[in-house]
């Protein structure tokens, strides 16, 4: 009598729990239907979403404000990703939001940034056609901008040195090489010829002068461009003769500075002979004073018998 | 405990002031000698015009022979120092000066130190390969190997390397005899490196 009544407790009991647990579960998914969210779609076509998994935090200027509840690449091409996002139901999203991937530096992991529209806007809430929810649109992170930044700074600086390069290429080098060796050249012939220069500008002038005199006939007018052909005469002798001053100058400066600079070579080489002789110098004597050194007795008794030079003696 | 650390260290600090070489006071006294040049020129040449201006550096001298004490050997694989002798300078840097102060007086050169600003035309390198008391025998020789090189800095070539040897024997076999020895080594060595400069020109 008394086995059977267990019996009927027992059973009792298990009924009871599994009752419970039946209303704990019921409760709970009624709970969870019963949360209150709001659905957003966001492609992202532009933007890399390592680090990015279903449960990331999506964020509102940088309070979680819900979930990205999925993922998957859209169909239609251009490999943009569908994003599905649970956005708390008492957040406003704004027409004009858009959403950018916001990545943590050191960890890598990734969380959905929405840039909420304009306050003034209205609520975002309509339903493309073809979509399920409503769509947030892709925007551009401020390391987005950063990075393109960086990058045309990148293209235009390789520009530069490649314009520099350009600039400085062999072809240049060499054509400004023989620019100056021209120069030179020039330099020197008009060093060289500057009396046959002013002989040919007296010849010139005495010419001219016999053109004077051959010409008084003609008249005024030859008188005028006698006189005219005498002065191009000055000034061409005047500028000869400024340009060879010049061009000597130039030749003497830089044999000057050509032998500066071999002087100072000259000068650097023997210091550091110098130098280097010197440690080497000391190198030696600190190993001679070493050697001294290895022997103590000699340093406090003296040398003995076998270590005297010729000639020495103890007393 | 104390008191037995003060004490010692009193015994330490005055055993620092003595010296165990010489207790008797009789130790001799070290002899100071002075190098010269042998064969000094009589008298000085003026330096010609347009001479080229040789620098010359100073003469190096291998470990053992780099210090201003005086080295014998008695035995062609041994050196060693004397005791009571000294030089009053280091042989190579002394043979320096007394080849700068024979070149400059013969004339044929502007010479000067090698470094500082000075640029020259011409480069003199030495170095004293051997200076030493052949004691090997009495009264011995004095003994010394010079290796001379000429560079001509304009154009950056070796102009010459020779390798000089003299062999002086000494009048008496103690150190004043190899000094007096050495002079005269000194001055053989100098007329051989003018005149194998003077062939060089």
């Amino acid at each position: 009598m008394e086995t059977e009544g267990r019996y009927t407790l027992v059973g009792t009991l298990v009924l009871a729990v599994v009752a419970v647990m039946a209303a704990a579960l019921v409760w709970l998914a009624g709970a969870a239907d019963r949360i209150a969210y709001q659905t957003y779609t966001l492609y992202f076509e532009k933007q890399s979403l390592d680090g990015l998994a279903v449960g990331s935090p999506v964020k509102m200027r940088g309070i979680k404000v819900g979930i990205v509840d999925g993922y998957r690449f859209a169909r239609g091409g251009d490999e943009a990703v569908s994003v599905t996002a649970r956005i708390d139901e008492g957040v406003p999203v704004h027409t004009g939001a858009v959403a950018y991937i916001k990545r943590n530096l050191v960890t890598g992991i990734a969380a959905v940034e929405i840039d909420n529209g304009p306050s003034g806007s209205p609520l975002l809430v309509q339903v493309p056609q073809g979509e399920r929810y409503p769509v947030i649109a892709e925007g551009s992170s401020d390391i987005d901008r950063v990075a393109t930044a960086v990058s045309r700074l990148s293209v235009n600086g390789a520009q530069v040195l490649e314009k520099m390069n350009t600039l400085l290429s062999e072809d240049n080098q060499r054509a400004l090489g023989r620019t100056l060796a021209n120069l030179d050249e020039l330099s020197s012939h008009l060093a060289a010829n500057k009396q046959s220069l002013d002989t040919l500008v007296q010849a010139m002038r005495d010419a001219a002068d016999e053109f004077r005199f051959a010409g008084a006939s003609i008249g005024q007018a030859a008188t005028r461009a006698e006189g005219s052909i005498v002065g191009v005469g000055d000034h061409a002798s005047v500028a000869l003769k400024e340009a060879v001053v010049a061009m000597e100058k130039l030749q003497r400066d830089a044999t000057l500075i050509a032998a500066r600079v071999q002087q100072f070579t000259d000068t650097g080489s023997l210091e550091m002979t110098n130098v280097s002789r010197d440690v080497r110098t000391s190198a030696d004597a600190l190993t001679t004073a070493g050697q001294r050194l290895s022997d103590p007795r000699a340093i406090l008794f003296g040398p003995t018998r076998q270590q005297l030079g010729p000639g020495e003696k103890l007393p | 405990m104390r008191r037995a650390l003060f004490v010692l260290a009193v015994a330490l600090s005055l055993g620092g002031c003595v010296n165990f070489a010489d207790p008797s006071g009789k130790s001799p006294e070290v002899v100071n000698y002075v190098l010269n040049d042998g064969t000094a020129l009589a008298s000085r040449t003026p330096v010609r015009a347009g001479a080229p201006l040789l620098l010359v550096l100073d003469t190096t001298a291998g470990g053992f022979y780099d210090t201003d004490q005086m080295v014998f050997a008695r035995s062609p694989a041994t050196r060693g120092y004397y005791q009571f002798a000294r030089w009053t300078d280091r042989p190579g840097k002394r043979f320096a000066e007394l080849m700068r102060a024979r070149l400059d007086g013969q004339g044929a050169y502007r010479v000067a130190a090698a470094g500082g600003y000075v640029l020259g035309d011409l480069l003199l390198d030495t170095e004293l390969i051997d200076f030493y008391h052949d004691a090997s025998s009495e009264p011995g020789t004095m003994r010394l190997v010079l290796r001379a090189e000429l560079i001509d800095l304009r154009q950056r070539t070796l102009l010459g390397r020779q390798t000089f040897e003299h062999t002086v024997p000494l009048a008496r076999f103690d150190a004043a005899g190899a000094a007096a020895a050495a002079d005269v080594a000194v001055g053989q060595a100098l007329d051989a490196l003018t005149a194998w400069l003077a062939s060089l020109r």
